[in-house]
């Protein structure tokens, strides 16, 4: 009777060391789920934070750059809206084009008397619309970015006329 | 009476590594429930910047500052400007200085960022920073 107790003691123990371990195996694949869960999200919020900062940095810099008397200015050919920053380099004049073009934001360095070809740029990051206004001496950029999140850049101009 | 002891031992082992394990996976609870703020705050940072850059260059294009102000939609209260977008907010205070030669206009545009953790240390608004914007208006002769 001694030995038969003893016995269903001895397996008790044995299945809650199991339990135990299993409790354990358990929580721990819970915890690295959800830590990788967690790190994945940080990331994703981490990189959509630089994105918005880059697009509108990207914007305020090239308008900064090329903010001289008259050289901003908003233009549309066939149906694309670029915002047009002229330069004068050495006798020459060139113009360098930012559109949205085929859910892409396009930069085009051209000399002024060519014609303007939304074929010729280069894409600099996918965005889902560039809509750039010129209010005086105040330029909005209003965009937004592949994922639909919107974004507004307003530049004013230092040198408008 | 051997065997017992040995199922006593791997017991208290197991009990141990499941101590250390609930140990480590409190800290690692808070070290990314403190990642996710940081991140979340540095997100309402980063809108708060690009928002408060363009309330400066509107307040620089605008020929009244206080007009513009209350165009994009800010509330003047005890002689400052503000206006709440969530996460955060945006206060613009502002003086005009008149000189000889005309006016130099200065503001102050200050974000702070609104506190939803209620075990954070300070409940109230945290300030993220302060962007100071001028304008010089010549006089018309």
């Amino acid at each position: 009777m001694i030995g038969k107790r003893r016995s269903v003691q001895h397996s008790m123990q044995g299945v809650f060391v199991f339990v135990l371990l299993g409790l354990f195996a358990l929580m721990s694949t819970l915890m690295v789920l959800l830590g990788a869960q967690m790190y994945r999200g940080t990331v994703d919020r981490s990189t959509a934070n630089n994105e918005d900062r880059v697009l509108s940095a990207y914007v305020r810099s090239m308008v900064r750059a090329e903010d001289a008397r008259g050289a901003v200015g908003v233009e549309t050919y066939d149906g694309v809206t670029a915002l047009a920053l002229r330069e004068h380099i050495e006798g020459t004049d060139y113009v360098t084009w930012i559109y949205h073009y085929k859910d892409q934001l396009w930069e085009q360095f051209t000399e002024a008397d060519y014609d303007f070809d939304p074929d010729g740029g280069t894409e600099i990051c996918p965005v889902k619309s560039f809509e750039p206004t010129l209010d005086g001496s105040l330029l909005t950029v209003r965009m937004t970015d592949e994922k639909e999140q919107a974004c507004t850049v307003q530049v004013a101009l230092r040198c408008a006329p | 009476m051997e065997s017992k002891n040995r199922s006593n031992v791997l017991l208290i082992e197991i009990l141990i590594a499941v101590l250390f394990f609930m140990l480590s996976a409190t800290v690692l609870v808070r070290v990314f429930a403190t990642a996710r703020n940081a991140t979340v705050r540095a997100g309402a940072e980063t809108q708060a910047l690009a928002q408060a850059q363009n309330v400066a260059e509107a307040l620089y294009a605008a020929d009244d500052p206080d007009a513009e102000l209350e165009r994009m939609e800010f509330i003047k209260s005890h002689g400052v400007w503000t206006r709440s977008y969530g996460e955060y907010s945006l206060y613009v205070s502002s003086e005009a200085l008149p000189t000889d030669a005309g006016e130099l206009w200065q503001g102050e545009i200050i974000a702070f960022y609104s506190q939803r953790d209620p075990s954070a240390a300070r409940p109230e608004d945290e300030e993220l920073f302060t962007l100071p914007c001028a304008r010089y208006k010549e006089a018309q002769s």
